[in-house]
């Protein structure tokens, strides 16, 4: 509903907004937040806040892609990539779990660690893409849609789907509404976390590699800032930043929104620091709504 | 003197702080010449602002809450003071404290009046606070128009001391001894320990929270005013070092994640001997790279090391108490 007023709105008062290529243009810039976002949801949705650790996620993933590229070929590289991503997300889920560690506090810890394990390798430059083939994928378009926003909604697909259809999907959303009431019930919960977290290293990664393939160069700084705007996509979706309630589709959302507002900043002239504004209040927002919903319905 | 020394390490991360040692060893046995006055005042006066943060930080983390949005608070106050600078300093300076209340007020008011977890209230702070600066900057730093208070600011005195050591000292021995031995400090360490019980003998727990995260957000930004005038300038970015650096300090330094355990003194321990591996790093010439990699690996250790089976075990060997014997979390039984 909101999304609607704020397209009406945008399309009324801002000039060029209202045209098939700024559309694309909106969704092909929020297709890589989107992409982390899914995983981002699962996370939330699992009741563990939030997964700091994305950019340097983002960076493991565009760099191992380009970088192993010119040894072992395209996919195969790629495939590295997502297994290290994964496996870093992973190795987030397990800390939280065994030690029962404090998500944000695990993730930032793993975002430090992680950034300067990549500046101490590639001293911060940049690394340049090698393969044709990546890049053309990367800045194809299939029927008019550019291959980042074909990549966001098979992701967003694969999770909703997993999410709905599926009893392991239900498992999460329990776990998070009421973790001791899954735990009694015999559900996976702490197995459940691990999991979340790993799905969302693997977007995290796989966000990466469609950054790398669509600017064909990546340094340790490429996934900056997509942690906060991530945050701010689920929770203005209406996905409880509480755990327990929200779907991938609302995401999506979400994703539209956040992605519309920058756009629109951005038609309006303003610039890039108004967007870091505004997502933080879109978060501060969200979330007060967030808790006056849970008050109300309590 | 060793009686207060056991009082402000009692609490702390074993496992830390014998990593931090063997570093610190370890960095002596490269360089020996870092034994020296000079990097103790080099020690001293890098640890001075992280300090002073932490130190409010440490009271937050006391009464229950993590307050993750102090690094971004410190940034802010440290824009707004610059760009005030050059129509007052007493404006510059009123306002860059009255962020921190605002930040801090705004973390209470979320947490206690709407039941928001404080992980996330802050965390929406933070990212408010770092759009904020960002804005109100321009994303460029902001100069200050005063490097003569900048240079009288930093001159050191006595050897060994400057007007930020000797501000960083007070800090911590003003809210170290206020949390020990006031009436306001027991009941935030009840609050933090178990608000149940602090909320049924009386304390006003919500109150109690609400004026530790306002504490939180004025120290921030008191730390964060300072800064940008011992630099006489400020930049919006950063903030994230800062929060870590802080955060990795606190811990290390024993104030439990949790809340009720530990001591603004052993916060400041954990601060200052994080600044004196950094130092020790940056005078052999250690890439800053490993800095960060050192840093966010002692986060993760403390986390691991005080997992409740782990941290058993570990009292188990030295033979200390074994009462706690289940967690509060259900999820860290049955899984």
């Amino acid at each position: 509903m909101a999304l609607l007023i704020l397209l009406v709105v945008a399309a009324l008062a801002v000039d060029r907004f209202a045209t098939l290529s700024n559309a694309m243009a909106i969704l092909r810039a929020g297709s890589f937040t989107g992409i982390v976002a899914v995983g981002m949801t699962l996370v939330i949705i699992r009741g563990y806040y939030a997964d700091l650790s994305v950019p340097a996620v983002i960076a493991v993933g565009a760099l191992t892609s380009l970088a192993m590229m010119p040894a072992i070929g395209v996919l195969p590289a790629v495939a590295v990539a997502l297994l290290v991503s994964t496996l870093i997300g992973l190795l987030n889920g397990v800390i939280i779990a065994v030690a029962s560690g404090n998500p944000i506090i695990v993730t930032l810890g793993t975002q430090i660690l992680l950034s300067g394990v990549i500046v101490a390798i590639t001293q911060g430059a940049f690394v340049y893409g090698t393969s044709e083939t990546f890049a053309d994928i990367g800045s194809a378009k299939v029927l008019g849609v550019p291959t980042p926003i074909l990549a966001f909604l098979v992701v967003a697909g694969i999770g909703q789907a997993w999410l709905s259809l599926t009893t392991s999907g239900r498992f999460f959303i329990a776990a998070g509404a009421n973790q001791r009431a899954a735990t009694a019930m015999g559900l996976p919960t702490r197995r459940l976390g691990m999991v979340a977290m790993a799905v969302c290293g693997l977007t995290a990664g796989f966000a990466g590699v469609v950054l790398a393939a669509f600017t064909d160069q990546a340094n340790v700084a490429i996934g900056s800032g997509y942690e906060f705007s991530a945050i701010a996509a689920v929770a203005v979706g209406g996905t409880s930043l509480f755990g327990g309630a929200g779907s991938i589709w609302r995401t999506v959302v979400g994703v539209v929104f956040v992605a519309t507002i920058d756009n629109v900043l951005v038609l309006l002239g303003l610039p890039f620091e108004a967007r870091l504004l505004a997502t933080g209040i879109v978060i501060i927002v969200a979330v007060v709504f967030d808790a006056l919903l849970r008050r109300s319905t309590r | 003197m060793s009686g207060a020394l056991s009082r402000v390490t009692a609490n702390a991360s074993a496992p830390a702080l014998l990593a931090l040692a063997v570093v610190i060893v370890a960095l002596v046995a490269i360089e020996p010449a870092l034994i020296s006055a000079s990097t103790g005042f080099n020690i001293l006066t890098q640890a001075a602002v992280p300090v002073i943060i932490a130190s409010g930080f440490a009271v937050a983390m006391l009464s229950g809450q993590l307050d993750l949005s102090v690094g971004a608070t410190a940034v802010l106050a440290g824009v707004v003071a610059m760009r005030l600078q050059e129509q007052s300093i007493g404006l510059s300076l009123v306002a860059g404290l009255l962020v921190g209340c605002a930040v801090g007020a705004v973390n209470g008011l979320l947490v206690t009046r709407l039941g928001v977890p404080s992980l996330l209230a802050t965390l929406g702070t933070l990212i408010a606070a770092r759009g904020v600066a960002f804005f109100y900057s321009g994303g460029r730093p902001v100069q200050g128009q005063m490097p003569d208070v900048a240079a009288s600011l930093n001159s050191s005195f006595l050897g060994v001391l400057s007007i930020r050591i000797c501000l960083a000292i007070a800090v911590v021995v003003i809210v170290d001894a206020t949390i020990r031995r006031t009436v306001w400090g027991r009941r935030v360490m009840a609050t933090g320990g178990n608000p149940k019980a602090a909320q049924a003998v009386g304390v006003s727990v919500n109150r109690i929270t609400m004026q530790a995260l306002v504490l939180s957000g004025s120290l921030a930004a008191a730390g964060g005013t300072l800064q940008a005038y011992l630099l006489n300038s400020a930049t919006p970015a950063g903030g994230e070092a800062t929060l870590i650096v802080v955060i990795a300090g606190v811990v290390v330094g024993g104030v439990a994640l949790t809340g009720g355990r530990g001591s603004v003194a052993g916060a400041a321990l954990g601060v200052l001997l994080i600044a004196t591996v950094t130092v020790g790093m940056n005078f052999i010439g250690v890439d800053s790279a490993y800095q960060r990699i050192l840093v966010g690996g002692l986060l993760l250790l403390v986390v691991l090391t005080s997992a409740p089976q782990i941290a058993r075990a570990l009292r188990r060997r030295q033979g200390g108490d074994r009462i706690r014997t289940g967690t509060l979390d259900g999820s860290s039984q049955i899984g």
